[in-house]
């Protein structure tokens, strides 16, 4: 059964049809053709299908689409600008932060949820912010660095 | 569960107690409440044939508050772990509670996670319990005739509880007594630094008169299906002529004479003076 | 080829496919658009041995959107092993895609076909499965004196490496034996295991896979259906991480029956508890070492016995126990040794490769042995290692391929120094709470096949567009790795053209010229080196088709970044050149390689781990690490030491945290992230990386193999680092909180007593 809601996506006001069952990962992948959002675990564990929903980072694997009913939902496609990539996916870039590039997109979320957060975070808050992201190929430390790098780039232009 | 021709899922997602009430005026059928939503969705997706009407929580502004009324800090259900981490008024009234809650998953757990839904799930790890407890905190909730209860959450008894079999009831927040220079705090115990559930934990609720513990509440968490007082440690504590090694060795004692027989004593009799150690420690900071 | 000023080798170039995966719009296998393609799902046994009496599929079927639902009777009844490439290989060939006869909980034995994924796991849910249960076979050292569950096939095989000869007299020397546990481990990379097939044009059997080994995928599901190799194309998908996991032939020839069956484009997906039971995982090893020294530390004789468990299927586990052996004789000068490898079966997932195959497990074995050795002997155990270290130029005393210019003193030395390993050693560290303390470990390992059983060989084509840019038609797998961007970078030092201008193709076997795989650590080694030879032999082509046409001789011809400059100051680019070329030569610059490595030297590496352990709770946590590897030319330092880091996760996690375990009846205990623990952001140490680079022959530039070694040295530096700062002697890996208290607590008895 089939219900109908509204929400904004990726800065775009949306309405969609949704059935109870559905996850928030389901609606964004299969409804909304937003194949950034990576399923690694369908539990909330390794953190591959993180989006920002009003602007905290949430598994959307753990999210039924029906809760998020009247939220703000960002995935990575929302984060470059008019073809530019964001602060934080040039950072990734830069510091060789993705090799298999699966945990990426859940990744950068969280890092972006962190540093809306934390615009200065220091690196105990980086490992914690990052610490519900799985990753198996480059150890976190690239990440760790582009996070850093990334901050301070936001820092510079601010200031 | 069986799936019948006639039967399909439905959700609602009231954004009012009101609404939430012609709802469950309705009782209907395979009802499930959902909030942070993690448990739910694994067992959809484990039983994905049953056909439940689901009821979104974490929708309703009314359990999301966190106030003081009474003399005492009211915690609604909704109420996230990462509000809890960084509300004030938690940090200062029930500090354990905030600890417990920075400790609880990962970011993305705790911005979903709700203290009502770490109680309703009933899993012995729940960070969230072994802090009220501590704190004399009670429950408080209704039940689809709009029926008001209030219970205290120390010495509850899940399986005989009632309540907490109708699948009509909900949770409305819980009530954590103020006290008079109160101190509180937590440790837990997992098997790595971050994103662990409990192997053990232990909540400590005291006050403090001229510099004298007041009232000690240990409790052990983790350990059994509710948690375990530790009024032995609790007495040392009190007579201040204990040191650590005693403290330590009574939670040691309390472990060997909980879960004699598990496969895990040897180990968490061990390890417990880690986190007794580490409460003694703060404990002592703040005295001085 | 001394090291000029290299202006692309040694650089570090960003990844080829960085911003696609930085922007998410890199699609994965399971991101592209759904169009007709039906959804599978894999039954599995719930049981860990048994029969399948009788599949209840009345109630699923009847399921709207349920297409056909398969059971053993659909198996095509031709056995198979999942590891094997070529027919002549040995492996025994226990595999089935449908089983009756289910050998661990999670084997297959049919599969649901639906229009949606959601509809083929409500389907599956409502099968009902009947089974005959028997006592599955759990243990490894009670398996190898069991009876054969697999009719027909051996409960144990053996596999024996000697060489030298025991010395009779034992005057002055000291003898230690230990027996070292190494778990299972799972894979854990981020994407799960997946596959598409369909039926194409020409009656070609299409099957995507995010695989490494694409031609083997290919000789596997020939076999099976009965089809021409030419007539199955196999295209490697992009891949969300493998590290061995996806090597074998695991999901596609159940994806590709259901393709044949239904007619329809097929996509197949696994769940990560799925993954975790069904695929493969990382085997298990007990070792016991028993080694011969005198009192100066020289090594004199070493007899190493393994049993590698290898799960329910033969698949490549006992090639796992060969590969151990063999590694054995490749780091010390020991006079004398004797390997024997026990593989057997038990009713668990099956083991396949894993990410150094076997390597992590030897050495954790053989160096977590020598430093205990150490410690009775009073010695440090760096000292120790230099003492019985190869040299550069060593042959192996086992048979096997020259070492090659073997650095591993270097890296043992530079290390120490680096790491400030004796200050380090010796500082106190304490009887309270928190002790901390340091230890290292060394290896080896190889650069591909060569000396081995398996063919190792590839051919490569390259050609210039008329534009300049240049293609690269090679058989390669793009692990994440960075496979394309180091031959980019290979042939654009050659060329003398930016690496963006170089576009390498990855495998499709309908149109990639022939290679072995993206395993055994060959790709820079062997296909760098094929693709280095390939750029200069299509350099000097295009020189003498220039020189032809310009009429000029090519020694005066000049490469310089995508133009050509002739001696009369006339400049073209390369794809001015490309054209004209076409035009009056009607030739095309590109050229064809057929290649075969001639050594398989070795690569080394020695790790050094810091730990602090927490006596109270047991929990260990590593505070700082350094690794050092002999390389011979980093041809991407960057990509490099991105590939060191993930290694050191993968292999802290052995060390610590990571153990797959079945309970008494058979069932997986953790089979979710929640209860199988990667290291995460918080535990992952600092790492600092260091290079000897002093350029093998027979490598691209000097270039050897890292991708498999950076994991090799990691548990045992870990291991010994908390052995050294506790006293304990652990042998069981992971180190586990529950075992470093166990072992605490049994020190102080005998302190007590002693």
């Amino acid at each position: 059964m089939g219900m109908k809601i509204e929400l904004t996506v990726n800065h775009v006001p949306r309405v969609v049809e949704v059935s109870p069952e559905m996850r928030l990962l389901d609606l964004l992948r299969e409804t909304l053709g937003l194949t950034s959002v990576k399923e690694g675990c369908s539990e909330g564990e390794c953190g591959a299908c993180t989006v920002l929903m009003n602007g905290k980072a949430v598994t959307s694997c753990t999210v039924l689409a029906f809760q998020a009913r009247g939220s703000d939902i960002v995935t990575l496609e929302g984060l470059a600008q008019k073809g530019e990539l964001d602060v934080l996916q040039q950072a990734f870039v830069d510091n060789d932060a993705i090799q298999c590039g699966f945990c990426t997109p859940g990744m950068i979320m969280a890092a972006k949820a962190l540093l809306l957060e934390s615009p200065s975070p220091s690196d105990e808050e980086i490992r914690r912010g990052l610490e519900g992201n799985l990753c198996r190929c480059t150890g976190y430390l690239p990440i760790f660095r582009a996070v850093r790098d990334a901050a301070e780039r936001l820092r510079n232009h601010a200031g | 569960m069986r799936r019948k021709d006639c039967e399909t899922m439905r959700a609602d997602r009231p954004s009012s107690l009101k609404e939430l009430r012609n709802i469950l005026e309705q009782r209907p059928e395979n009802l499930r409440f959902i909030a942070g939503g993690t448990d739910l969705v694994l067992h959809l997706r484990r039983f994905p044939n049953e056909d439940l009407h689901l009821v979104d929580l974490s929708s309703l502004e009314e359990l999301r508050q966190m106030e003081i009324r009474e003399k005492a800090l009211c915690i609604g259900a909704s109420v996230t772990f990462d509000e809890l981490e960084k509300s004030l008024l938690v940090r200062r009234h029930a500090s354990s509670l905030a600890r417990a809650a920075t400790q609880v998953g990962s970011p993305q757990i705790r911005n979903r996670g709700t203290l009502g839904g770490n109680f309703m799930n009933g899993s012995a790890a729940a960070d969230g319990i072994p802090p009220l407890v501590a704190l004399e905190a009670q429950a408080f909730g209704e039940d689809e005739t709009g029926k008001e209860y209030r219970f205290p959450l120390e010495g509850l008894n899940r399986s005989e509880n009632p309540l907490l079999r109708n699948p009509f009831f909900f949770l409305k927040g819980f009530r954590i007594p103020l006290k008079e220079h109160g101190y509180s705090d937590f440790a837990k115990l997992g098997s790595r630094t971050g994103v662990t559930i409990s192997k053990l934990n232990l909540a400590l609720s005291c006050s403090f008169e001229d510099g004298r513990i007041q009232n000690p509440r240990i409790f052990a968490g983790a350990l059994a299906p509710y948690p375990v007082r530790c009024s032995r440690t609790e007495t040392l504590l009190i007579s201040e002529k204990a040191e650590l090694p005693e403290f330590l060795q009574s939670l040691g004692e309390l472990v060997r004479h909980t879960i004699p027989s598990r496969d895990s004593m040897p180990y968490k009799r061990r390890a417990i003076r880690g986190l007794g150690e580490d409460l003694w420690k703060r404990l002592q900071e703040v005295r001085s | 080829m001394k090291a000029l000023s290299f202006r692309y080798v040694g650089k570090n170039i960003p990844r080829n496919d960085i911003v696609e995966k930085a922007t998410g719009k890199l699609r994965y296998l399971a991101d592209h658009p759904r169009g007709s393609t039906a959804h599978g799902r894999l039954l599995c046994s719930t049981v860990p041995r048994g029969r399948v009496l009788e599949v209840h599929t009345e109630e699923a079927a009847k399921l709207p959107g349920v297409l056909r639902i398969y059971t053993p009777r659909d198996d095509p009844g031709f056995f198979f092993n999942s590891a094997m490439s070529f027919p002549d290989q040995p492996d025994l060939q226990d595999e089935r895609i449908f089983t009756d006869t289910p050998l661990f909980v999670g084997d297959a034995i049919g599969a649901v076909l639906a229009e949606s994924d959601e509809i083929a796991r409500k389907a599956r849910n409502l099968i009902r499965v009947e089974y005959q249960e028997a006592e599955p076979l759990l243990n490894p050292g009670k398996a190898l004196e069991s009876p054969s569950f697999r009719p027909g096939h051996p409960q144990a095989l053996e596999g024996i490496m000697a060489y030298g000869k025991e010395p009779l007299s034992r005057d002055g020397t000291l003898e230690t034996i230990h027996t070292v546990t190494t778990p299972r481990i799972h894979h854990a990379a981020m994407e799960n295991h997946l596959c598409r097939a369909f039926l194409d044009y020409g009656d070609v059997l299409v099957v995507e896979s995010p695989c490494q080994m694409i031609f083997s995928i290919r000789f596997v599901l020939s076999r099976i259906f009965r089809r021409p190799l030419n007539k199955i194309r196999v295209i490697k998908a992009p891949l969300g991480g493998t590290f061995g996991g996806k090597q074998e032939v695991i999901l596609e020839p159940a994806c590709a029956l259901l393709a044949l069956d239904s007619g329809r484009p097929v996509r197949l997906v696994l769940d990560r508890n799925e993954n975790i039971r069904s695929t493969r995982v990382r085997g298990g090893v007990t070792g016991t070492v028993r080694t011969l020294a005198n009192r100066e530390g020289m090594l004199l004789h070493r007899e190493v016995e393994t049993i590698f468990d290898a799960g329910a299927y033969a698949t490549g586990g006992h090639r796992v126990t060969l590969a151990m052996g063999k590694k054995l004789s490749r780091l010390y000068r020991i006079p004398s040794q004797i390997y024997r490898g026990y593989t057997t079966f038990t009713n668990t997932t099956p083991s396949g490769a894993c990410r150094g195959y076997g390597s992590p497990q030897i050495h954790a074995v053989t160096e977590i042995s020598l430093d205990l050795l150490a410690r009775k002997l009073k010695m440090d155990p760096g000292e120790l290692r230099i003492k019985n270290l190869v040299y550069p130029g060593d042959k192996d005393p086992a048979g096997g391929p020259d070492l090659g210019n073997a650095r591993i003193r270097d890296c043992l030395e530079r290390g120490m120094e680096a790491f400030r390993w004796k200050e380090r050693r010796s500082a106190s560290f304490g009887e309270e709470r928190y002790r901390k303390g340091v230890g290292l470990a060394c290896a080896t390992h190889g650069n591909g096949y060569y000396g081995t059983p398996y063919p190792d060989f590839l051919s490569m084509a390259l050609r210039i567009c008329e534009d300049g840019s240049v293609l690269v038609n090679a058989g390669l797998h793009e692990l994440g790795n960075g496979t394309l961007t180091t031959v980019a970078q290979i042939v654009a030092e050659v060329l003398d053209l930016p690496p963006e201008n170089i576009f390498v193709s990855e495998g499709d076997t309908q149109l990639s010229p022939f290679d072995a795989g993206c395993v055994a650590s060959r790709v820079t080694y062997v296909c760098g080196a094929c693709a280095l030879e390939l750029a200069e032999k299509v350099r000097q082509r295009f020189l003498r088709q220039m020189a032809e046409v310009f009429a000029v001789s090519s020694e005066e011809i000049r490469l310089d970044n995508g133009r050509a400059f002739l001696a009369s100051g006339k400049s073209f680019s390369y794809g001015e050149a490309v054209c004209f070329i076409a035009t009056k030569l009607r030739e095309e610059v590109g050229d064809y390689l057929h290649y075969k490595p001639k050594g398989n030297p070795a690569s080394f590496g020695a790790h050094f781990a810091e730990v602090a352990v927490d006596t109270y709770t047991g929990l260990v946590r590593v505070t700082d690490f350094l690794a050092v590897h002999d390389v011979g030319r980093a041809i991407n330092p960057r990509l490099l030491e991105g590939q060191i880091f993930g290694g050191v996760q993968m292999g802290i996690g052995m060390a610590l945290t990571e153990e797959l375990t079945w309970n008494s009846r058979g069932m997986p205990k953790n089979d979710s992230f929640s209860r199988y623990h990667l290291v995460n952001s918080p535990d992952m140490p600092p790492v600092r990386v260091l290079l000897v680079e002093e350029e093998e022959p027979g490598g691209p530039f000097g270039a050897k193999s890292i991708g498999e070694i950076c994991t090799v040295p990691t548990a045992p530096a870990v291991v010994n680092a908390v052995n050294a700062a506790l006293g304990t002697e652990l042998t069981e890996l992971p180190l586990t909180p529950e075992r470093v208290l166990a072992a605490l607590e049994k020190l102080e008895e005998r302190e007590k007593k002693g």
